[in-house]
C-alpha cells in the first residue's frame, strides 16, 4: 500500500520505513495522547471541582450590598420610646488615597527624575489641608491625626464612629470644596438610642459585637437579645454583577432581596414604674448605706406581666462599658489612685464592676428569701386542710428539732396565736410547727407546684437556678431533712430567684393561679400591625381561690395590723397586704443580712406585686443588728417602709381609686372651707359638720381670718386656726426638723407654727413611732398653713432565723 | 497572466495544480471561523472598556474586526501559497533562513520595538514578530536539507584518514552520526539564542519542537534524541531551581494562590473561568471573566473563556478539531509524495500542535505559564496570516500527492 503511493522510479529506502513509522508515532503522541491530559485537566476543573470555582467566580464577580434593615423600637406600655435606632455616620479617611491624590507625575523633571522636595511638600500641603480642617470641624485630637494620615498602608481608617446627621453638614461640605470624596468619606451606619438612658436598662439590653455577630452590633442583654431576631429584621441584598475593575457589568443581572424592618417590641414595662422602682432601691441604698445593692419586681399578678424590674447597680445601655454606678466609680477611683490604671488590680475591679453592673439581680440572682416566704408555706398548709385559718400555735422562743434547737427570733415567745398572728409576728416557732404537720413531701411538693424548681419562662436570658442544701431531692430526706424542713418553712437553706419568689407569691394572692411572667406584651410590624400578642401563660393552678383569698386577707393585717411586722408598709386607703423578710446568708460568714418586703394592693384585687430587697445594709459593727444611724435591721424597718410607699405611689399613677376604712376616714383629707366673715358658732358649726377641729386665736365674734385658706387639703384630724379680731399671719415660717418625733409631737411642732400635719405610713398604736422623713425639707420658708407630710414608721424586729445552732 | 493548458505543464506542474485536501482545508477553516467567533466574545468587554495599552477607542468589535481583516488576508494567502510549487523552497529555504535571522538580528536595531520587557517585534511599516518566519524557515530548511540524508541518497562514505588523530575522531563522529548533525545544531543554537535574547520563551519552544520532529522523522538516530532530551531536562532542572524568576513561576503555577498579586492572579482567573463554565457552559456571549477578571482574555488566555462560555462539551468539541486538524496533517505526510514534503509538514504540523498543546496545558494549569497563543483564536493579525501561511504550505505539499488507485 505504502509502495504504490511512492513515485514510480524511487526505491523505497531504510529511510523512508524510518519516516513512516517516525510519522506514525508522531501521529500517535502528538495528536492524540499529548492530548488526553489536556480533557483530564478540563474534566477535573469543570466537572470534578466546578462548585468550588463557582463559588470563587461568584465572590468575585457579583457585588452584595446589604441593606440594612431599621431595627424595631422597643416601647413601653405607655407607648413611650425605650429603644430606638437612628442613622448615624462614619467618618473614613484613607491615608493611602491621600497619597495617591498626589500624582508624582506632576513633579517630574526633564531628565524623567521625580523632583521629591517639590512632590513631598504637596502631599503635605495635602494632608495639611485634611488635618487642619477635620481639627476644625470635629475637633479630632491633631497629633493623632497626623500619625493616622501618615500611615499610608491603611485605605480605611474609621475617624469618628457615630456622627449625627446635623453634624455632618459641615463636613459634606468640606468634602466637595476641597473635592477630596475619594480620601475622605462618610458611611451611614446605625446607633441605638435610648432615651430613658439608665431607666430599665437591665430589662432593654444593650447592643454590642460579639464573637458571632460580625461587623454588625447584635443585642447583648435583656430583650435586645432575647427578641434579637424579631428586632434586626431581615437584612435586605442586592446581588449586581460587577467586572474585575469593579463597576458595573455590562450584560448585568441584578436581583434584589428587600430588607425587612425588624418588629416593634410593646413591653409590660412601664417607664414611670420602672423609675419609680429604680428610685425606691437608690434611696434606700443611700439611707441605710446597702453595700450590696438590691432588686425590685413590680409584677402585675393578675397576669404575670412585669411592670418593672430593677437592680442596683445598673447602666447606661447607651454608654454600657462605662461605670454608671457612683458608687462603683468612687471605688475604682479610688484603685486608680492607689495601683495606677495599668495594673492588673485596676482592670480587674473595672472588669468585675462591669459585670456587676450588668447582671439583673432580680433575674440572675438567688436568695434565701426568708419570711416572706411564710404565706407560701401557710397557703400550702391552709389548700392541704392541714390547718384552718381558726388554728393556734404556741410559741414557746423556739423549737426543738431532733438535735438542734432552733429559737423564734422573739426569745421569750410569741405565746398563743392564730395563724393570722403567726404571720403578722413573723413566728418562726409558729412556721416550723405547721412545717412539721404537713410533713416532708407534701412541703416538697409544694415548692414543685410553685415552681421553685424550673425557671419561671419570663422572656428574658440568664435566668438563675435555685438551689437546695444540700442538694436536690435530698434536700428533706437527708439526715439534716428535718432541720431543712424547719428552717424552709421560714425561708431558709434554699436559694430562689427574685422572679420566682414573686410568681410564686403572685399565684398565693391571685386566686392561686401560677402564671408566666412577661416582658413583651405584643410586637408590631412596620405598619403597626399586630404580629403577636401575648396570651397570659397559667402554668397551674396552685391553690384554690378561697385559700388564696384567706391569704390575703391574713397579709393585709400583716400590714394593717397595729403591732404587726409590715405595718411600716402601712399606707392609709391603699389596702396593702404583704410580709417582711429578713434573710440571712447561709452560705456567707459575713452576717450580712438581705431586707425585704413582698407587698401586693388593693388587697381586694391585687393591681401590682411588688418585691423590693436590699442586699446588706451595713452594720455599725460586725455581727450588729443596728445601721449605724440606728435602724434595727430588718425588712420590717428598712424594706417594708421604702416598698410601702412605692406600692402607694405606683396605684396612684395607675389611677386606682383609694379605699378607706372607717378608722381611715377619720384621718382622711379634707377639704377646708370659708368661714372668714362668719359668727363664730356659725364657723365653728360649719366646720364640726365636716369633722374639722378649730381652736381660735384673739378674741371678738367674728371669724376676721383662718389658717389654711378655703380650698386647701388637709388632714381630717388637723385643728384649724380661727382668728378673731386680727388677720391671719401671712410672714413664712421655717419648716422645723421633725425626724425622730412621735406623731403627736409633730403635730403639736407643727401647729404651733400654723402648720399642719400629714401623718403616712403607721397609724398610732401607741408603740414607739418616729418620724422617718417629711415632705418639706427643715428650713424651707412656707407660708402659714401649709401641709407638710410626715411618715412614721415604728421599729419591727422580724428575724426570719435566729441561733440556728443554738443548743 | 494567461494561464497555460494542462497540456503545456511539465509532470511537476501538473502535480503542483493538483487537487487540495478538502478534509484538512476544511478543519482550518472552521477552526478559524469558530476562533474569530471566540475572540469577538472574548475581547468584546475589554474593547468596551478600553482599558488596556492598545486604544480601541471604545468599540467592542475593535479586536473582531481587526482579526477579521488579517483572517481574509491569511486565507487568501494561504491559498497563494498553496499554489506555489512546494519544491521550490528546497532551494528557497537557504535565502528563508537567512533572511529571518537578519530579522531577528534587526529586533535589536532601533527597528526593533519592545514591550512587556521583551524585544520581539519590528516596526516596518506594520508591525511584526520575525520569529513567527524563523520557525518556519528553520522547519523548511531543515526538512529540505535533512531529505537529502545519505541513507536516501546512499552515497559512499567519505574516506577518513585514520592514521590522524583528527581521522579517527572524525570517523567516529561520522559513525556516530555527529558529523551531520553539527550544522543543524548550530543553526538552532543561532537562532535560540537570537530568540533567548529578546526573550522570547514560546518561540523556543516553537522553534525547537519544529526542528526536533523533523530531525526525529528523517530518522536520526534516537540516543541524540534521549541524550538531547535529557540535556534540556536537565537545564530546565538546573533553571527552576537554581534562578528564582523560575522558581517563582513554578510555584505560581503550583499555587496560584500563593502570588494573587503576580503571575499567580492569571492561572488563578484561568481557572475560575474554566471551571465556573461546567459541562455546558454560561452560553455563547455569557462569559463574566472577560469581563476585567482575566487578563490577556482575548490573547494567550482565549481558551478559558472558550471554556467558560461553552463548557466542557464545546471546550472537547475544538481539542477535538485541533486534534483531528493534527493528525490528518500527520495523514498528508505520511502520503506526501516525497520525503522533503512529509519532513515539511511533520515539522509545522507538530509545531502547530506543540502550540496548541502548550496553549491549553498553560490555560488550564497542567502546564507552567509560557505566552504562548492559540492557533487561529489568539488575538494577533500577524500571527494568524503566518498560521494560515503555513497552512498554505502542507495545502501545496496535498496538492500533489498522487491519488490512490481506485481499488
Amino acid at each position: 500500500m505504502r509502495t504504490s503511493k511512492q513515485k514510480p522510479g524511487r526505491t523505497p529506502g531504510q529511510g523512508n520505513r524510518s519516516l513512516f513509522r517516525r510519522t506514525v508515532f508522531l501521529l500517535a503522541v502528538v495528536g492524540v495522547v499529548a492530548f488526553l491530559p489536556l480533557v483530564v485537566q478540563l474534566v477535573r476543573l469543570q466537572l470534578v471541582q466546578h462548585d468550588y470555582w463557582e463559588e470563587r467566580a461568584a465572590n468575585q464577580q457579583t457585588r452584595d450590598v446589604a441593606v440594612n434593615a431599621g431595627r424595631g423600637t422597643i416601647y413601653d406600655a405607655q407607648g413611650r420610646t425605650l429603644a430606638r435606632s437612628g442613622t448615624v455616620y462614619q467618618l473614613i479617611l484613607s491615608p493611602r488615597d491621600v497619597l495617591a491624590s498626589v500624582n508624582e507625575d506632576n513633579y517630574k523633571k526633564e531628565d524623567g527624575t521625580t523632583d521629591q522636595a517639590a512632590y513631598e511638600k504637596a502631599v503635605k500641603e495635602k494632608r495639611e489641608l485634611i488635618v487642619d480642617g477635620l481639627v476644625k470641624i470635629v475637633g479630632l485630637d491633631e497629633d493623632d491625626l497626623w500619625d493616622r494620615i501618615e500611615y499610608t498602608d491603611s485605605a480605611y481608617d474609621v475617624l469618628v464612629k457615630e456622627l449625627e446627621e446635623e453634624e455632618t453638614t459641615q463636613i459634606r461640605e468640606f468634602i466637595t470644596e476641597n473635592r477630596l470624596s475619594s480620601m475622605l468619606y462618610l458611611t451611614p451606619s446605625s446607633k441605638r438610642d435610648y432615651p430613658y438612658s439608665a431607666v430599665g436598662g437591665h430589662i432593654l439590653g444593650f447592643m454590642a459585637y460579639t464573637q458571632d455577630s460580625g461587623s454588625v452590633k447584635v443585642g447583648a442583654q435583656g430583650v435586645e437579645a432575647m427578641y434579637q431576631d424579631v428586632l434586626s429584621g431581615a437584612t435586605g441584598r442586592v446581588v449586581t454583577s460587577k467586572t474585575g475593575a469593579g463597576t458595573e457589568m455590562l450584560s448585568s443581572y441584578e436581583e434584589y432581596i428587600d430588607a425587612e424592618n425588624g418588629g416593634n417590641l410593646h413591653l409590660t414595662i412601664d417607664a414611670t414604674i420602672q423609675s419609680m422602682l429604680e428610685q425606691t432601691l437608690a434611696e434606700g441604698i443611700e439611707t441605710y448605706n446597702v453595700k450590696n445593692g438590691g432588686f425590685c419586681i413590680a409584677l402585675d399578678p393578675s397576669t404575670g406581666a412585669v411592670l418593672g424590674m430593677a437592680s442596683s447597680p445598673n447602666f447606661d445601655p447607651n454608654d454600657y462599658a462605662s461605670i454608671f454606678d457612683q458608687s462603683l466609680l468612687n471605688e475604682i477611683k479610688g484603685l486608680a489612685e492607689e495601683y495606677g490604671t495599668d495594673s492588673t488590680e485596676y482592670q480587674q475591679a473595672v472588669s468585675d464592676a462591669l459585670n456587676l453592673q450588668w447582671r439583673n439581680k432580680a433575674l440572675s440572682d438567688t436568695y434565701e428569701p426568708g419570711s416572706t416566704f411564710k404565706p407560701l408555706v401557710v397557703a400550702a398548709a391552709l389548700e392541704e386542710g392541714i390547718i384552718s385559718a381558726d388554728d393556734h400555735f404556741y410559741c414557746d422562743g423556739g423549737e426543738q428539732v431532733e438535735d438542734w434547737f432552733i429559737t423564734c427570733h422573739k426569745k421569750a415567745g410569741h405565746g398563743d396565736q392564730t395563724v393570722t398572728q403567726v404571720l403578722e409576728n413573723s413566728c418562726n416557732d409558729g412556721m416550723m410547727q405547721i412545717a412539721a404537720k404537713m410533713g416532708a413531701e407534701t412541703f416538697w411538693n409544694y415548692l414543685e407546684s410553685y415552681g421553685l424548681f424550673d425557671s419561671t419562662g419570663i422572656d428574658l436570658y440568664g435566668e438563675g437556678t435555685s438551689v437546695f442544701w444540700p442538694g436536690g431531692e435530698d434536700f428533706f430526706t437527708s439526715i439534716y431533712g428535718a432541720t431543712s424542713l424547719a428552717t424552709a418553712s421560714f425561708g431558709q437553706t434554699f436559694k430562689i430567684t427574685p422572679i420566682q419568689m414573686a410568681t410564686a407569691f403572685a399565684s398565693i394572692i391571685n386566686g392561686g393561679h401560677l402564671l408566666e411572667p412577661y416582658l413583651v406584651q405584643s410586637i408590631s410590624d412596620d405598619n403597626g400591625n399586630n404580629t403577636y400578642y401575648h396570651q397570659v401563660q397559667e402554668v397551674r393552678q396552685v391553690i384554690s381561690e378561697e385559700t388564696s383569698s384567706t391569704i390575703r386577707s391574713m397579709l393585709e393585717s400583716v400590714v394593717a395590723g397595729p403591732s404587726a411586722s409590715g405595718r411600716n408598709a402601712y399606707m392609709a386607703g391603699y389596702r396593702i397586704g404583704g410580709k417582711t423578710g429578713t434573710s440571712q446568708k447561709r452560705d456567707e460568714t459575713t452576717g450580712n443580712l438581705i431586707c425585704s418586703f413582698m407587698g401586693f394592693a388593693p388587697v381586694d384585687n391585687p393591681k401590682v406585686l411588688v418585691l423590693l430587697a436590699y442586699d446588706s445594709p451595713a452594720q455599725s459593727a460586725t455581727n450588729s443588728n443596728y445601721t449605724p444611724s440606728g435602724t434595727y435591721i430588718s425588712g420590717g424597718n428598712i424594706a417594708a417602709p421604702m416598698a410601702g410607699q412605692l406600692i402607694a405611689d405606683i396605684l396612684d399613677y395607675m389611677g386606682v381609686e383609694k379605699q378607706y376604712s372607717t378608722d381611715e376616714l377619720e384621718v382622711a383629707d379634707t377639704t377646708m372651707i370659708n368661714v372668714t366673715g362668719y359668727e363664730l358658732t356659725v364657723a365653728k358649726g360649719l366646720l364640726t359638720d365636716r369633722g374639722i377641729r378649730c381652736r381660735t386665736v384673739g378674741s371678738g365674734n367674728t371669724v376676721t381670718g383662718q389658717l389654711p385658706k378655703s380650698g386647701v387639703t388637709i388632714p381630717g384630724s388637723s385643728t384649724v386656726i380661727l382668728y378673731l379680731g386680727q388677720d391671719a399671719p401671712t410672714d413664712k415660717v421655717k419648716v422645723p426638723d421633725l425626724t425622730g418625733m412621735s406623731p403627736s409631737e409633730a403635730k403639736n411642732t407643727l401647729e404651733d407654727m400654723g402648720l399642719f400635719l400629714r401623718a403616712t405610713g403607721v397609724t398610732g398604736d401607741g408603740s414607739s413611732m418616729e418620724a422617718m422623713n417629711q415632705s418639706i425639707v427643715t428650713g424651707t420658708e412656707v407660708t402659714p398653713g401649709t401641709v407638710v407630710e410626715v411618715r412614721f414608721v415604728s421599729s419591727v424586729i422580724d428575724y426570719a432565723d435566729q441561733d440556728l445552732s443554738g443548743g | 497572466m494567461r494561464k497555460k493548458a494542462k497540456r503545456d505543464l511539465t509532470i511537476e506542474q501538473q502535480l503542483a495544480r493538483g487537487p487540495l485536501d478538502l478534509p484538512y482545508l476544511a478543519l482550518v477553516l472552521l477552526l478559524t471561523a469558530i476562533g474569530l467567533i471566540m475572540l469577538l466574545s472574548a475581547s468584546y468587554a475589554s474593547a468596551y472598556y478600553n482599558l488596556d495599552a492598545v486604544d480601541t477607542g471604545g468599540n467592542p468589535y475593535y479586536y473582531f474586526l481587526g482579526q477579521l481583516k488579517f483572517a481574509i488576508a491569511g486565507v487568501v494567502i494561504m491559498y497563494v501559497v498553496s499554489k506555489f510549487d512546494y519544491q521550490r523552497w528546497r532551494l528557497l529555504s537557504v535565502p528563508a533562513l537567512a533572511g529571518s535571522i537578519f530579522l531577528l538580528l534587526l529586533v535589536f536595531t532601533p527597528l526593533g520595538r519592545s514591550s512587556n520587557g521583551a524585544r520581539r517585534w519590528l516596526d516596518i511599516g506594520f508591525s511584526f514578530q520575525p520569529s513567527e518566519l524563523a520557525k518556519v524557515a528553520v522547519v523548511l530548511f531543515f526538512a529540505a536539507s535533512l531529505s537529502k540524508r545519505k541513507d536516501q541518497i546512499k552515497a559512499p562514505p567519505k574516506k577518513w584518514n585514520r592514521r590522524t588523530r583528527r581521522g579517527r575522531l572524525g570517523e567516529f563522529a561520522e559513525n556516530i552520526g555527529l558529523l551531520e548533525l553539527i550544522p543543524y545544531a548550530l543553526i538552532l543554537l543561532v537562532i535560540l539564542f537570537l530568540l533567548y535574547k529578546q526573550p522570547h520563551m514560546s518561540g523556543m519552544i516553537l522553534v525547537c519542537s519544529g526542528a526536533a520532529a523533523v530531525l526525529f522523522a528523517s530518522g536520526i538516530r534516537l540516543y541524540w534524541f534521549v541524550g538531547g532530551g535529557s540535556l534540556v531536562a536537565a537545564a530546565l532542572v538546573f533553571l527552576i531551581t537554581q534562578t528564582e524568576y523560575m522558581t517563582a513561576r513554578i510555584q505560581s503555577w503550583l499555587d496560584p494562590l500563593s502570588d494573587l498579586q503576580g503571575d499567580g492572579y492569571q492561572l488563578w482567573q484561568s481557572q475560575i473561568a474554566i471551571g465556573s463554565g461546567g459541562l455546558l457552559g454560561l452560553g455563547l456571549g455569557n462569559s463574566r471573566q472577560k469581563y476585567m477578571f482575566l487578563p490577556e482574555e482575548h490573547n494567550d488566555f482565549v481558551f478559558a473563556i472558550v471554556c467558560e462560555e461553552l463548557g466542557l462539551i464545546g471546550a472537547c468539541l475544538i481539542i477535538v478539531l485541533f486534534a483531528l486538524l493534527i493528525i490528518r496533517g500527520y495523514w498528508l505526510a505520511l502520503h506526501a509524495r516525497d520525503r522533503f514534503g512529509s519532513l515539511l509538514i511533520v515539522g509545522i504540523n507538530t509545531q502547530l500542535a506543540a502550540q496548541v498543546i502548550c496553549n491549553i496545558g498553560v490555560v488550564t494549569g497542567a502546564l507552567p505559564t509560557t505566552g504562548i497563543s492559540l492557533p487561529f483564536f489568539s488575538y494577533g493579525g500577524t500571527a494568524l496570516v503566518v498560521q494560515l501561511a503555513e497552512v498554505g504550505l502542507i495545502l501545496a505539499v496535498s496538492r500533489q500527492i498522487v491519488a490512490p488507485k481506485v481499488e
